[in-house]
């Protein structure tokens, strides 16, 4: 085979390639935009999730659709392939799928005053005499995903701070892949203690008290990132504008505020690339310990 | 047993048929119940144990899949669900194959990754090789059924299943059909019991009906019996319309009884003689109306012996038994007694014991009498007869010796002294008074028919007075009248009225003696001409006044005792009749009734 013959395999493979990116674009009201999301935020929230997925797709004038998926591995993966378009993921596995191929920050909500930004609780049940989280030594503990900054990062960067790593830490530690999960998982006593994401503890205490007051919050992290809408580099400029567009006038518009109180965002707004830098910093403050981060959903078990 | 029977026993009809009904549902819906309630727990249990059976395959086959990823959370939901979706769970578990708790329903008691408590269910639990039910109870005493199934992937055992199901739900739901089952048997009881009063009412509204009939006619109450209407055509209502004919043909053979009872005792009541019945004793039980003529009440006899008012002469008895008939005297009141001839019979009850005495006393004072007077009449003919002729004879030889005297002193041949005519006026005289007294006696013994003419009776009283009046006998005396001038004119022989009044007025003047008065009155009175002859005399004794019309009778010199007797068959022969009453040192009152019409 010629270089020629190479170029003009390559040059297919690129105008393919490029068929599949523009035709949605151009071919605008035959395809769905398709727009993914984890469980790993709120488990049974799949009614407020078909709310503003299908007010996107009503500003923007064209049919979308909703994939869920169980992890952000999956969901980083359909990016990768183009498979959808445009997702909700974690800043940990933006900051890996950006350097690994470049997706982009759409928009991000604002959740808090302080900005687009969220913290990482640790909680125990109600009733345990654990107040600090190195009292969870030798305990059952649950993280969310393992590409989780809240659920994952945030926990397993403090046990690194302490020299210690969660197999050597805990008695045992399993993955729910859903922050909701890990509250009740404390709540029923199935673990001793978890780490959620803020957002969703604050939006469960509002909305399942009883589920919350069986739980506690012993540790706060520092503000990080908040999880970033994201969208693919390929994706056309303008669509990617219109989009956005749609996301930053949301709060202005009576059903987007609607959709938005329901969710409990006050706002999207732009962010920049540079607000999940901590997190990248506790990445690769983990990464040097010996254990390598855990990238596959399967727990290990001691 | 009888004590608590013998109450039950005044119960009414409809209490007992209540109660019947009321039992009867009760116990077949306990019996029904008791098969039903034994049948459906068997069901439960059954049923129980298939579902456990297919709760613990379920829960095997979905926790392939957590427990290859290590997955306890996963597991946990799908326990959580388990238990959540079946009332009848108590737990569900996963264990691995030591025996570690992998995930449980309840984490909190049964953490991930510790060992279960051991106990023998367990143990065999976890050697099980197959489906395996274990019958245990819980803390409470209810009895759990664990239900164990290995899990198995590829022959390679993954862990244990294991799930415990409570009968709770299945005592809950048998005692809800229980208590349904006493409710309906209850309202079934009550149905029975207000069906029984209802049908009991309607049998013993009739009854009732029967029964205050029945005793309206026990009461002899004819009329207020009521016919007994009943539109069922059942048992009662056949026994009414028997009852209804029943009681209208007693009616009629009361009605007849009664009837026949009044007809005797009218016959008994209204016989003309005196008919009584007497106790053993010989004392009055019952005596019929004719006895109120005694002058007694009824209520006098009763009661009291027969011999304080019956007589007998001779040996009979007012309660003797015999069949003779015997005289006797009734005793009155007032009034004269009454003469009887008395038969007895004895009087017998149903059984023909003795139990008084029947007796008929026959009045037969009338006849009595009848029989003197037509004795003495027979006796006066014979001797009318005889002293006619007599007195015929005497009368020629006395008409002799007084024409003889009249001439020896009218024209005597010699002149006759003084004393010699003395004895001759007296020879005279006795020959007048002897002729005087055979006219008196041949009257009375041959009597002539009255012939009647009408007169004056006022007329005649006065003739008579007048007559009187020269009478030496009466001279002296007052003869007051007292004359109804209403009477008229009445058919009488003249002849013969004036010699009643002759006769009486004389017997008056001659009784009264020199200072005495005596009233003759007239008067009209119940078709009668009433003449009255009344004086203030010395009276007549009663036993003379007995016999005072018999001939012959006298208490007077110079008279044979004619005049009364004269008097009394001329004023019968008049149709008449002539009561004497007096009273001894008063005076007398003779009546004098003469019929105004002829017939």
């Amino acid at each position: 085979m010629g270089v020629s013959s190479v170029l003009c395999f390559t040059s297919l493979i690129s105008f393919c390639g490029f068929l599949l990116v523009a035709l949605p674009g151009s071919v605008a009201a035959a395809e769905p935009l398709r727009i993914a999301i984890t469980s790993v935020l709120v488990e049974h929230y799949l009614d407020v999730n078909r709310q503003w997925v299908a007010y996107v797709g009503e500003k923007l004038g064209r049919p979308t659709e909703l994939v869920q998926r169980r992890s952000y591995k999956e969901i980083s993966d359909l990016l990768q392939q183009g498979q959808v378009e445009v997702a909700f993921v974690c800043g940990l596995p933006y900051v890996i799928d950006r350097a690994k191929f470049g997706e982009e920050l759409l928009v991000a909500p604002q959740v808090y005053e302080e900005g687009p930004v969220y913290y990482s609780y640790v909680i125990v049940p109600s009733d345990s005499r654990v107040e600090r989280f190195e009292q969870l030594r030798g305990k059952r503990y649950a993280f969310s995903d393992p590409l989780s900054n809240s659920g994952y990062l945030v926990p397993t960067y403090l046990l690194a701070g302490m020299g210690e790593t969660p197999s050597g830490f805990f008695k045992r530690y399993i993955f729910t892949y859903s922050h909701s999960a890990n509250v009740e998982a404390v709540a029923v006593k199935l673990v001793e203690g978890a780490s959620v994401d803020s957002y969703v503890y604050d939006y469960l205490a509002a909305t399942n008290p009883a589920l919350t007051s069986r739980t506690k919050i012993i540790q706060r992290s520092p503000p990080h990132g908040i999880t970033p809408l994201v969208i693919r580099k390929e994706t056309s400029r303008r669509l990617k504008e219109q989009i956005r567009k749609v996301f930053l006038e949301m709060h202005e518009d009576p059903k987007g505020r609607e959709i938005l109180k329901t969710m409990m965002i006050r706002r999207f707004v732009v962010v920049p690339d540079s607000l999940f830098n901590s997190i990248r910093e506790m990445r690769r403050v983990v990464e040097r310990q010996p254990l390598p981060l855990a990238l596959q959903p399967a727990a290990t078990r001691k | 047993m009888t004590g608590f029977i013998k109450p039950l026993r005044r119960w009414g009809l409809g209490q007992k048929l209540s109660a019947t009904l009321c039992i009867l549902v009760f116990g077949v819906a306990l019996l029904i119940s008791f098969f039903v309630m034994g049948h459906e727990e068997r069901a439960l249990d059954a049923e129980l144990r298939h579902r456990g059976s297919n709760i613990v395959r379920t829960l095997a086959r979905l926790s392939v899949e957590p427990v290859l990823q290590d997955d306890p959370w996963g597991l946990y939901k799908v326990a959580r669900d388990i238990v959540r979706s079946e009332n009848v769970m108590v737990y569900a578990m996963v264990l691995d194959p030591r025996g570690d708790v992998f995930s449980h329903s309840d984490p909190a008691r049964f953490p991930i990754g510790e060992p279960l408590p051991t106990d023998p269910l367990t143990s065999a639990a976890l050697t099980a090789e197959g489906l395996l039910i274990q019958v245990g109870r819980d803390p409470a005493g209810e009895t759990v059924y664990h239900v164990t199934l290995p899990i198995v992937l590829d022959g390679q055992r993954l862990g244990v299943a294991r799930i415990g199901v409570t009968r709770r739900y299945l005592e809950g739901s048998l005692t809800r059909l229980k208590r349904d089952v006493f409710v309906i048997s209850a309202l079934l009881a009550a149905l029975g019991m207000a069906l029984g009063l209802v049908i009991s009412r309607r049998m013993t509204r009739s009854l009732e009906r029967l029964s205050a009939s029945v005793r309206a006619l026990s009461q002899g109450r004819l009329d207020e019996w009521i016919l007994v209407e009943t539109k069922e055509k059942d048992e009662i209502g056949l026994l009414a319309d028997s009852f209804n004919q029943m009681a209208e043909s007693l009616r009629e053979r009361i009605r007849e009884i009664q009837a026949t009872k009044r007809y005797l005792e009218n016959l008994l009541e209204n016989a003309n003689d005196f008919i009584y019945t007497l106790a053993l004793g010989g004392t009055f039980t019952y005596v019929n109306r004719k006895f109120l003529e005694l002058g007694y009440a009824k209520g006098e006899f009763i009661g009291r012996p027969a011999s304080a008012f019956l007589l007998a002469s001779g040996d009979g008895r007012a309660e003797g038994n015999g069949r003779e008939a015997f005289e006797a005297r009734l005793q009155a009141k007032e009034g004269a007694e009454r003469v009887v001839v008395v038969t007895t019979s004895p009087l017998r009850d149903n059984e023909g014991a003795v139990v008084g005495t029947l007796g008929l006393a026959k009045d037969i004072t009338e006849r009595k009498e009848l029989e003197q007077r037509l004795l003495r009449s027979e006796k006066l003919a014979t001797i009318g007869e005889m002293a006619g002729a007599m007195a015929h004879e005497i009368r020629n030889p006395l008409g002799s010796i007084y024409t003889a005297v009249n001439l020896l002193s009218v024209a005597p041949e010699r002149p006759i002294r003084e004393e010699q005519l003395v004895l001759l006026k007296t020879i005279r005289d006795e020959t007048m008074r002897l002729n005087r007294i055979l006219t008196d006696f041949l009257r009375f013994a041959r009597p002539r028919s009255p012939l009647f003419r009408p007169h004056d009776v006022n007329g005649l009283v006065e003739e008579v007075l007048a007559a009187l009046r020269h009478d030496e006998a009466a001279r002296g005396n007052a003869v007051y009248k007292e004359l109804d001038p209403r009477l008229g004119p009445i058919e009488v022989d003249a002849d013969q009225v004036k010699q009643v009044l002759w006769n009486v007025v004389l017997n008056s003047l001659q009784a009264v003696g020199t200072d005495g008065n005596v009233v003759v009155a007239t008067a009209r009175e119940d078709g009668t001409a009433k003449i009255r002859v009344r004086d203030n005399g010395r009276g007549i004794p009663g036993e003379e006044l007995s016999r005072i019309f018999e001939p012959f009778q006298t208490t007077k010199g110079g008279g044979m005792g004619l005049g009364l007797a004269i008097v009394q068959r001329i004023v019968e022969a008049h149709g008449g009749r002539i009561t004497i009453a007096s009273e001894e040192g008063k005076g007398t009152l003779v009546e004098i009734h003469l019929p105004i019409r002829r017939s």
